[in-house]
């Protein structure tokens, strides 16, 4: 077996892996006591079809930050585009296959990066499976109208009545038309909403095939070395296997300084990997965690890295001993 | 011959009326203004020797050389002086204004709230975005032509 075959048959074995563990979730979502509604958008959600235009707000610090898309939806294949007067536009993202492709025509380059349809159910499913001695409720009551579509409102809130999420799916389809999440003080830090919808689209599925040849192929670990590279920073990585994947990698300025972000979807959902050249306060840091996540820092080569997520210090110590390029 | 107010408006160096311009002539001409223009006359010519005077002009050449050298250093020196006192005296008002302008510590997040809320933003814009654009990619287009599209093959995504 050559090289590239073997390399092949690896990342396939990688994709596999990763989307059985999400489905995984999915299942045990499925079979946990929730109300009708929320069962039904669980279930429909690898069957979808659809096409619409939907908003998408997000919080960054004190800014928020808000975009349209078109969306194309055919089951586990999907497609988005920007409007002609969106700050995007040009770009495409399309997921098939396992893959996301994201194209950046100022630069003629695709991003392969690994497919994120499946985690629109990550997050429920941990809030309602993983939430430290603290049980959350679920309730659900008619929603408003979404795109012209009535809906059913599923909320789910935690022990003191502080909402965790709103859903509103409608009920047909199962389709969630809008979705805004919120923190522990019960700020808005995100949301979507359909504003036109199609639920019984004509779907060509040339739609799916990228249109990018000729276009510079990069893959997310690329990125992430290339990154590094020019940031000073050192190459360190989880190693690319079943347990992590590496989802996206930035740059971020503080004060001035570069720290390098890694995220990976792992074993206990997402994990955050940070490099500076700074120094971290332990204790200040402990301070910082809240709910459910957690952070472990260390030391090494002179750089400190910290790493961020939903799990136990202990786990995250185990988890940082297996970075590669130390 | 000359009184007191002849004496007078001479030595004032008024004008003499011709009567006594012509008494200041024939003084002129008397006999004793005669033998001390002889006698003056008579003096030896007392010219300075050739020695004496290379010795003063080597004297003066010297003089003149240190003169110039320092006229020259204080060309040199004078402006670096300027400017060194000029120098001294902007560092001393920069101090001063960096003494005042100082901002006092920062009483924004530190990093390690900075990186915890990096990773929350991060997973809540994955999780709100799905399959579509979330906040950490949302890395806008530069103005541009529009790019020719080619057709790919499915195959070409498979061997990705």
């Amino acid at each position: 077996m050559t090289l590239g075959r073997t390399l092949i048959l690896g990342s396939a074995l990688v994709l596999v892996c990763s989307v059985l563990a999400q489905k995984d979730d999915r299942r045990k979502l499925a079979a946990m006591d929730l109300p009708p509604i929320l069962k039904k958008a669980i279930a429909a959600f690898p069957k979808l079809r659809y096409t619409g235009v939907r908003i998408i707000e997000f919080k960054e610090g004190p800014e928020r930050k808000r975009h349209t898309e078109n969306v194309i939806r055919d089951g586990d294949k999907s497609r988005v585009e920007f409007p002609s007067t969106s700050l995007y536009a040009g770009q495409i993202i399309i997921e098939i296959d396992g893959k996301r492709l994201h194209y950046f025509p100022a630069q003629n380059e695709v991003h392969v990066l690994p497919a994120r349809k499946e985690e629109a159910f990550g997050r429920a499913f941990r809030v309602l499976t993983h939430h430290r001695g603290d049980p959350v409720k679920v309730t659900t009551s008619a929603g408003e109208v979404v795109a012209g579509h009535r809906t059913e409102q599923a909320v789910i809130s935690d022990k003191r009545g502080n909402v965790i999420e709103r859903l509103y799916i409608e009920p047909s389809k199962g389709l969630i038309l809008k979705r805004e999440i919120f923190d522990r003080s019960g700020t808005s830090v995100g949301f979507f909403h359909f504003t036109q919808v199609n639920l019984n689209p004509r779907i060509d599925p040339a739609e799916f095939t990228p249109p990018f040849r000729g276009a510079r192929r990069v893959t997310v670990e690329d990125l992430a070395r290339r990154m590094a590279r020019d940031n000073q920073m050192l190459p360190v990585m989880f190693p690319k296997g079943d347990r992590f994947r590496l989802e996206h990698a930035r740059i971020i300025r503080f004060g001035g300084n570069p720290v390098f972000m890694q995220m990976y979807v792992g074993p206990k959902g997402r994990l955050s990997l940070f490099q500076t050249s700074g120094p971290i306060d332990k204790d200040r840091l402990a301070r910082m965690q809240r709910g459910n996540v957690t952070a472990h820092a260390w030391v090494m080569r002179e750089r400190n890295f910290v790493l961020v997520g939903d799990a136990t210090a202990e786990e995250l110590q185990k988890m940082a001993r297996l970075l590669t390029g130390r | 011959m000359f009184d007191k107010d002849f004496l007078k408006k001479m030595h004032a160096e008024e004008a003499l009326s011709s009567a006594e311009e012509a008494v200041v002539d024939e003084a002129l001409r008397s006999s004793a203004q005669e033998a001390m223009k002889s006698a003056v006359k008579a003096l030896p010519d007392d010219q300075p020797s050739m020695t004496w005077r290379s010795e003063l002009n080597g004297r003066l050449l010297e003089l003149g050389k240190s003169v110039e050298k320092k006229r020259r250093g204080w060309l040199v020196w004078r402006p670096a002086l300027g400017l060194g006192f000029a120098g001294a005296l902007a560092l001393v008002l920069t101090l001063k204004m960096q003494d005042t302008t100082i901002p006092p510590t920062p009483s924004g997040p530190s990093l390690e709230a900075a990186l915890v809320d990096e990773h929350m933003e991060a997973l809540n814009a994955t999780t709100i975005a799905g399959a579509g654009l979330a906040s950490h990619e949302a890395h806008p287009t530069p103005a541009m032509a529009t790019d020719e599209l080619y057709d790919w093959q499915r195959s070409d995504v498979e061997s990705l």
